[in-house]
């Protein structure tokens, strides 16, 4: 019975708090569907209320920053820049896993260090690299500094699923004769295709969000990603929040919709990910 | 000579090295080594490191410090951290316990996630909306309630410009602590519990004897992943104050950018990168050996 009572009482306080964290986002959906005239007072303010989708035309159609054309810049960066890193960290990860060799752990250690170095301490030096070497504004210059940059944290994920799996199936396959590369792509890479999911919508996100490795990267107008755009949208004398709200929702509503349809994924994803710094 | 399986045995690793060599290893000895080099490219030794400490007020301003804001990057991001680590520990722990068995909780989970997977970029413009006067619901709700004081745009103000990106910053990450104590809780046994509800023992005692110390591994990780968070933190700055107004919102990470792309000067902004690195380091390690010896 006092159970019960408790969780009525957790239910009401849990979904409060939830709606707290939900009003911003409800915020920027009423803003982003009404003039800016009728919103002045604040989204609640409903003494007018007309329904408009111009602020949506607008935004991904600017006439100097169209999000349409960031959009796509976007999924240019990011598709590449998690399959590439899921590769290779991939492969290395199961090489930590699987093979024996001489200081392992002690290099595992190190490269695991690697992890908290601050972006700001990568970019400085790759933006200098860069425009010695002709990178800058190039999209290959961009994905494979977000290889460099997610491929350690993917190598950790990977390595924990890896040392879950039962050993035998690829004993199995060796005393077979096969080789670490026919084991590895056809009989470990299938059995991980969950993990890789997980590491992959992470990676996916992540890439998506960035917006300092843009900044460092790219100055060409027409080959700004879609995070660059957004501050970009706001007037120099006055701020249109229905076109801001808006061009954030189009900003976000990848990352949102990929969270919705695979949340598990993400948990997951984030755990493997919380538990390397233990 | 390597045998041929030894020798295929290098090709798992070979891209992952060059890479993080490329990216990370050469990044970290050559921005520290910019960091000791003047503008022109010169050896200064420490130069760049007494003119951004001591020679001017951007990392940390004295005199703010004792009359207000700006009190300079570094400042503010211990402020960062001193309000937002506790803040973001408990608000973890509330969601999680709160949200573990009832119905509906994985979608309530999920609401509170959601910011941590919107744009950092986005936050920050939602920043603006919701601490503008008039349009904004934060001074809204100050008026209401009769504190006109702060029924102001709070961006606009030195005095609360990054007491609003702080707690957007909340809002932001409080899904991860939430998610790793969710974590932490699911791996505690419900015989733990039975035994001390027979025991007779309170909800809080529960709480406080059992499932707080139970959670401690959790706590680590939250602690450790929160401080990066905080320090690292450059986008939503970016959007929503630009550091503004008058540096009493900046933050390290901006700063080394500000100094790079808008100074020219890859010195003193590798001087910053370097002691920010050199801050993560250290409050991971304090925070991680204090913990452990706690445990002891």
């Amino acid at each position: 019975m006092k159970k019960k009572n408790n969780s009525l009482v957790f239910y009401i306080i849990g979904s409060l708090l939830a709606a707290i964290w939900l009003f911003p986002i409800i915020g920027i959906v009423m803003a982003s569907v009404r003039p800016f005239s009728e919103i002045i007072r604040g989204w609640w303010d409903t003494e007018t209320f007309n329904l408009t989708q111009q602020n949506f035309i607008y935004a991904w159609a600017h006439p100097n920053f169209p999000l349409s054309k960031g959009l796509l810049n976007s999924m240019f960066i990011s598709i590449p820049s998690t399959l590439l890193p899921l590769f290779i960290s991939s492969l290395a990860a199961y090489g930590f896993t699987r093979f024996k060799f001489r200081f392992k752990e002690i290099i595992f250690l190190l490269v695991l260090l690697l992890m908290v170095t601050p972006a700001q301490m990568i970019g400085l030096s790759v933006y200098k690299i860069y425009q010695k070497i002709g990178l800058l504004n190039s999209y290959i210059g961009l994905i494979l500094l977000h290889t460099g940059a997610g491929g350690v944290w993917i190598m950790f994920f990977m390595r924990n699923f890896f040392s879950g799996i039962p050993l035998e199936l690829e004993e199995a396959a060796k005393v077979d004769g096969a080789s670490n590369f026919i084991i590895f792509f056809k009989i470990v890479l299938p059995l991980a295709i969950p993990a890789l999911l997980s590491a992959g919508v992470l990676q996916f996100v992540w890439v998506w969000n960035d917006f300092f490795y843009a900044t460092i990267c790219m100055s060409d107008p027409v080959k700004l990603l879609i995070t660059q755009r957004l501050p970009l949208m706001r007037g120099t004398y006055w701020v249109d929040f229905s076109l801001l709200s808006a061009a954030s929702i189009i900003v976000m509503i990848v990352p949102v919709a990929l969270f919705l349809v695979m949340n598990k994924f993400f948990f997951r994803g984030v755990l493997g990910w919380g538990i390397s710094s233990k | 000579m390597l045998k041929k399986n030894e020798y295929n045995k290098l090709f798992f690793f070979l891209p992952f090295f060059v890479f993080i060599t490329a990216y990370l290893v050469y990044p970290l000895i050559n921005t520290t080594a910019l960091g000791f080099l003047s503008k022109e490219g010169e050896f200064i030794g420490l130069g760049n490191y007494i003119k951004i400490l001591v020679k001017s007020n951007d990392l940390i301003n004295f005199s703010g410090v004792i009359k207000g804001f700006p009190m300079g990057a570094l400042i503010h991001n211990l402020i960062w951290i001193l309000i937002h680590l506790p803040l973001s520990i408990v608000l973890g722990l509330l969601f999680s316990v709160l949200l573990k068995d009832i119905k509906g909780g994985l979608l309530m989970k999920s609401v509170i996630f959601m910011g941590m997977i919107i744009p950092m970029i986005v936050a920050g413009v939602l920043t603006r909306f919701l601490f503008e006067a008039n349009i904004g619901i934060i001074p809204n709700l100050f008026r209401i309630v009769g504190i006109e004081s702060l029924n102001k745009s709070w961006l606009a103000h030195p005095d609360t410009a990054l007491f609003s990106v702080i707690i957007v910053s909340l809002w932001v990450w409080a899904g991860f602590p939430m998610i790793v104590y969710s974590a932490g809780l699911a791996n505690i046994p419900e015989t733990y519990y039975e035994a001390a509800r027979i025991e007779g023992a309170s909800t809080s005692q529960i709480f406080f004897r059992i499932t707080l110390p139970l959670l401690k591994p959790a706590t680590i990780v939250v602690v450790v992943m929160t401080i990066l968070h905080e320090l690292k933190t450059f986008d939503l700055v970016y959007a929503a104050t630009f550091g503004g107004p008058g540096g009493a919102s900046n933050v390290m990470p901006l700063q080394a950018w500000l100094y790079a792309f808008r100074a020219s000067d890859f010195g003193r902004a590798s001087a910053t990168a370097t002691l920010l690195t050199i801050m993560i380091i250290f409050t991971n390690f304090f925070s991680i050996s204090s913990m452990v010896k706690g445990e002891r």
